[in-house]
């Protein structure tokens, strides 16, 4: 029981320093027209209907358009940091600077039915 | 029969009997009871920051999930049950761990199959 509690704490506090993390990146505002040029990655698998992984679980990968960006960039920064685990993500975000990742999750976040496809894409 | 005959009947046998397997399994695959995900759902209170109908978290933190793919919400959730203990996957937050953690492989699949039966506000575009 000792044991689990001080996990918890671990955790908690593991997650209060991932706050402040996200925190200390909240100044980047996001730019989704900047981030048009900067989502060939993403689309390849992202805005494929019916895409799935192979490995190490066969799923389709998540619908982004929509989503909400700071869920978004959190999920990219802790892909670049190793928190959150998935070796092509991984690879791709490690590519990605605070502010790529702050247009690519203002773009996503931007996406309605009625949004055009990309135009650069 | 000649061994090249003998090798192809059991090459048949065997495939016929992955063929069961594969469809056996491709049964309960599609057995994901959506009225369960729903209880469930209700149950866990994952409206609490989800939002109303999954689709309109309390904060931007939070995912929108109504609408989303079933198989990767399932892989999503069995992930929080894994932990982030192993470097090639599990996933760490401690909210959706406690969540998870007595729910069976099943449930979260009854989950997952109620969340992508709800219309949201996600898109795929490129």
């Amino acid at each position: 029981m000792n044991n689990f509690v001080g996990k918890c704490a671990v955790i908690a506090a593991l997650s209060g320093l991932a706050g402040f993390a996200s925190e200390a990146s909240a100044d980047v505002v996001g730019n989704a027209k900047a981030a048009e040029g900067k989502v060939a990655m993403c689309i390849g698998c992202h805005g494929i209907p019916g895409y799935r992984t192979a490995y190490p679980e066969v799923y389709e990968v998540p619908m982004l358009g929509g989503q909400n960006a700071q869920y978004i960039a959190n999920a990219l920064h802790a892909y670049k940091k190793g928190d959150r685990h998935f070796d092509t993500m991984r690879a791709i975000a490690t590519t990605l600077s605070d502010q790529d990742i702050a247009d690519i999750a203002a773009y996503y976040a931007a996406q309605t039915p009625q949004s055009k496809n990309n135009p650069d894409k | 029969m000649k061994p090249s005959k003998a090798l192809h009947s059991s090459f048949k046998a065997a495939s016929a009997a992955a063929a069961l397997i594969g469809m056996t399994a491709f049964g309960s695959a599609h057995a994901a009871d959506v009225a369960n995900g729903k209880a469930l759902s209700d149950s866990h209170n994952c409206a609490a920051c989800h939002g109303p109908g999954l689709n309109k978290p309390v904060s931007g933190e939070y995912p929108r999930l109504a609408g989303q793919h079933a198989t990767y919400i399932y892989w999503a959730l069995r992930q929080y049950q894994i932990g982030g203990n192993n470097p090639n996957f599990g996933r760490n937050n401690a909210i959706m761990a406690a969540q998870v953690q007595n729910l069976s492989q099943s449930d979260l699949k009854d989950l997952a199959a109620y969340i992508e039966s709800l219309d949201g506000s996600l898109v795929l575009k490129k």
